[in-house]
């Protein structure tokens, strides 16, 4: 065995007296792709940014990070500095914030050329420039003279893995580097980064809580939890037989879709009921405000015509990537966002018509994607719950209400009298939802409720809200963009795409047979288990 | 590992800051309530009576005669004076902060919650009226009202009411695009409950931080009107026009602005650091990295 690259040694990261990182131990050899994987505050960034030394203001790391036969944590900053980017670089998961807005992206990238080996100015354009073209940027030229936000979300990832790879660092450290994207983008910036890093013959730690992302681009795996490493080997083996009890949980809550091709889905449509939606060529656009006197707005059609029917006791996925118009679709539904034309009604009530509201809270609610934003930080969570109540002009006992429904989304009983922030995220989405069913509503509109959640809590997320389904007698509209999750869940599917349906049709037969390219090419792009869907390094 | 090795490992740069942050607001609130306590005292005992005229007594140095700051040019007792100045300065304060806040709260939150044409008309008319200086607005009402603290007040008050309307729309802004405010519409709440129960208490921080500084300005527009002759008429006592009043005898008598002077700026100053302490002490990014 060659000698490793980088070895990290009894590696501890303290806040204060809390243990952040648990005396993690591995080593990556030169060239190795791993994965690092756990759930959210499980020390996995904490962990890559100890070993580059750039831990926040008041954590400490003890042990020790050998690179090259060089320890790490015990050199001075200016050492380290030298480092970074020539001998390791880092992608970070949001490239708009790790991007300076106010630098072309050309510049950006020349940046660590020109620190670390002195190019000139030029030189160093040139070069980037280049890179750009080999991470399969359209026009490099003319993009490495634009500024980040003229670049797509995608752009800006492969921006970034060009910066990342411009001195050719013997490690890359990529944290969630497609967390932050659309599926069919993830696909082509995961291909781009693996290619990229084999064809620079570097070593590539990839973070991420996402396990196929994992299988598809590492070849090791390290497991952690809590901050301790409870399970490290060569992905294939752990995915396919995991020792630890942890690793298997985890790998339990990959969606069965992502697991094996042609699994059958949970719920097929019962038969169809009564329309409980129904819209009708409706339409929403935004006017853009010319930069220029003369010139005509910009008009963004973000929902452009579309007609469905909800049908009483269904669960109806929306699929669709960001921009698709699929959330402007729920706010429209619930008359939270008037269409600029078009026919919405609830229950046979005219929601576009303002007087109407009223009777259409009582019968549709809606849960939010983010359960940190949608519930007021100063309320205690009885208020949060109680609030549809007292704001319905609903009778009764408020107190009894609220404990009930508490107890209905399984918190415990003293849930109300503490505030949203001592919750984790997926005890806040169940508070969402108690208090979305506090007037008791026949529509329950939840639009991404999971996607901010650890893959294991979004299971029990969504089994929760099946569950509650059942119990409530409720009609569901369930929005993600999340393939996987819509087909956990729904029993009918609608797949949305710049403002339009593209596809709709039973869960089953859309997944198994879809007839339109879209759909074909976001179900193509699901990462999956077995590693196989971004075919073979190039 | 016990408290005391932790907090040894907080950098020290980052315990020093604390350090700071705390000294402000404990000198601020230090400062602010010695000038609440002296306004209070002062309606109850005074060393002298403050409005009493004794030619005898002119001009007496400072101990003369049991005066401890001695007296003005007409023998009135200067700590008296300026202990019912506070008074004076403390009211200035509560009426044009008063004033400013129950008008620029409810239009910089009617803007953000409306948005488009509404905002842009409320907001190019506070613009408009954040154009005059405040001094010439209170020049302005005192010349179509009368003089006096209160007219003078109420002008400083309304000149600051575009402050206030322009910091409660930035913070409200932010807040209204937070999902608990799209909840609470899909539940029914109209958009001033929204604006009251949820958006008021979590910008409330900006707000009061906002308040304390303008009280600050306040007395000192209120000094600045008095000793232009515009404020407070005697025989109110006043900071400002004791200065005034002083002027004349600055070659005789310095000590006569000297006080004054002092009493405004240390007040002025404690406000001022009482702000900035509440703005950490408020902070709830910094109460994050305390912890």
């Amino acid at each position: 065995m060659t000698a490793p690259l980088i070895e990290v040694d009894d590696l501890s990261v303290f806040a204060g007296s809390t243990v952040i990182v648990d005396r993690a131990s591995f080593s990556l050899a030169p060239g190795s792709r791993t994965g690092l994987i756990g759930e959210s505050g499980s020390g996995k960034t904490i962990t890559a940014l100890a070993m580059l030394g750039l831990l926040p203001d008041g954590l400490r790391a003890t042990g020790t990070v050998t690179l090259n036969g060089q320890d790490l944590l015990s050199r001075p900053e200016r050492d380290l500095v030298a480092l970074r980017g020539s001998a390791m670089s880092m992608i970070f998961q949001e490239p708009m914030t790790a991007l300076n807005p106010v630098m072309r992206i050309g510049r950006q990238i020349a940046e660590p050329l020109r620190m670390h080996q002195d190019m000139s100015r030029p030189d160093a354009f040139a070069l980037a420039v280049e890179l750009l073209g080999s991470v399969g940027i359209d026009e490099p030229e003319r993009r490495a003279r634009s500024f980040p936000h003229e670049l797509s979300g995608g752009q800006r990832q492969r921006a970034m893995i060009a910066m990342a790879l411009s001195c050719g660092p013997d490690l890359v450290v990529a944290d969630e580097p497609t967390t932050a994207l659309d599926v069919t983008i993830q696909a082509q910036v995961l291909r781009v980064l693996r290619d990229q890093i084999v064809a620079n013959d570097a070593a590539l730690l990839l973070i991420t809580h996402d396990l196929p992302v994992v299988a598809s681009v590492a070849e090791d795996v390290i497991v952690l939890k809590d901050g301790a490493i409870v399970e490290q080997g060569p992905a294939t083996e752990i995915f396919s037989s995991p020792a630890h009890a942890y690793t298997r949980k985890l790998l339990d809550a990959v969606p069965p879709m992502s697991r094996s091709v042609g699994v059958p889905p949970k719920h097929v449509p019962a038969t169809p009921g009564e329309p409980i939606v129904e819209m009708r060529d409706v339409r929403k656009t935004y006017r853009l405000r010319h930069r220029k006197l003369r010139d005509p707005d910009h008009v963004i059609h973000a929902v452009d015509g579309v007609s469905l029917d909800v049908l009483k006791g269904e669960t109806l996925g929306i699929v669709g990537e960001s921009g698709s118009g699929k959330s402007t679709l729920a706010r429209i539904m619930l008359g939270l966002i008037r269409p600029t034309s078009g026919q919405v009604m609830v229950e046979g009530i005219d929601v576009t018509a303002r007087k109407n509201l009223r009777p259409v809270r009582e019968i549709a609610q809606i849960v939010f994607q983010d359960p940190m934003g949608s519930l007021d930080p100063r309320m205690l969570v009885r208020d949060v719950v109680a609030e549809p109540l007292r704001a319905l002009g609903i009778a009764g006992d408020h107190r009894a209400r609220v404990a009930e429904l508490l107890a209905a989304v399984s918190l415990p009983a003293d849930t109300g009298d503490r505030y949203p922030h001592e919750f984790s995220g997926g005890q806040r989405q169940r508070i969402a939802i108690a208090r979305a069913l506090a007037p008791g509503p026949d529509l329950l509109i939840a639009d991404e409720p999971v996607s901010a959640l650890d893959m294991s809590v979004q299971t029990i997320t969504l089994d929760l809200l099946d569950q509650l389904k059942a119990d409530f007698d409720l009609t569901m509209v369930f929005i993600s963009h999340d393939l996987s999750v819509v087909h956990e869940i729904s029993d009918r599917v609608l797949v949305m795409q710049q403002g339009r349906v593209v596809e709709t049709g039973p869960v089953g037969n859309v997944f198994a047979s879809p007839q339109q390219r879209y759909t074909r090419d976001l179900l193509a792009a699901i990462p999956r288990l077995d590693g196989s869907f971004l075919g073979p390094a190039a | 590992m016990t408290d005391r090795a932790a907090s040894a490992e907080t950098p020290p740069t980052e315990r020093r800051r604390g350090r700071w942050r705390r000294l402000n607001l404990g000198l601020g609130l230090g400062i602010v309530l010695t000038v609440i306590a002296v306004a209070l005292v002062s309606f109850v005992w005074t060393p002298f009576d403050p409005e009493r005229i004794d030619a005898s007594k002119r001009l007496l140095g400072a101990g003369e005669q049991g005066h401890l700051l001695g007296t003005d040019q007409f023998g009135r007792d200067l700590l008296s004076g300026i202990m019912v100045g506070a008074r004076t300065a403390l009211f200035v304060g509560i009426l044009a902060v008063g004033i400013a806040v129950a008008i620029g709260i409810p239009i910089g939150g009617f803007a953000a919650a409306r948005r488009g044409w509404v905002e842009d008309v409320v907001m190019r008319a506070s613009d408009v009226v954040y154009a005059f200086p405040p001094v010439l607005l209170a020049i302005l009402l005192v010349a179509a009202v009368s003089p006096g603290t209160g007219s003078a007040m109420v002008a400083i008050g309304i000149a600051y009411v575009p402050i206030v309307a322009r910091v409660t729309r930035g913070a409200a802004l932010s807040v209204f695009q937070l999902d608990f405010v799209s909840a609470a519409r899909s539940y029914g709440r109209g958009n001033a409950y929204i604006f009251v129960r949820h958006v008021l208490p979590n910008i409330a921080s900006v707000l009061i931080v906002q308040m304390t500084i303008l009280f600050a300005l306040a007395i000192l527009a209120e000094a600045a009107l008095s000793f232009l002759g515009i404020g407070t008429q005697p025989p109110t006592p006043s900071w400002g026009r004791s200065l005034r009043d002083a002027q004349t005898f600055l070659q005789l008598s310095p000590r006569l602005a000297i006080w004054p002077g002092v009493a405004i700026a240390v007040t002025v100053l404690g406000f001022n650091l009482l702000g900035d302490g509440l703005r950490d002490a408020l902070d709830p990014r910094l109460e994050v990295r305390r912890t």
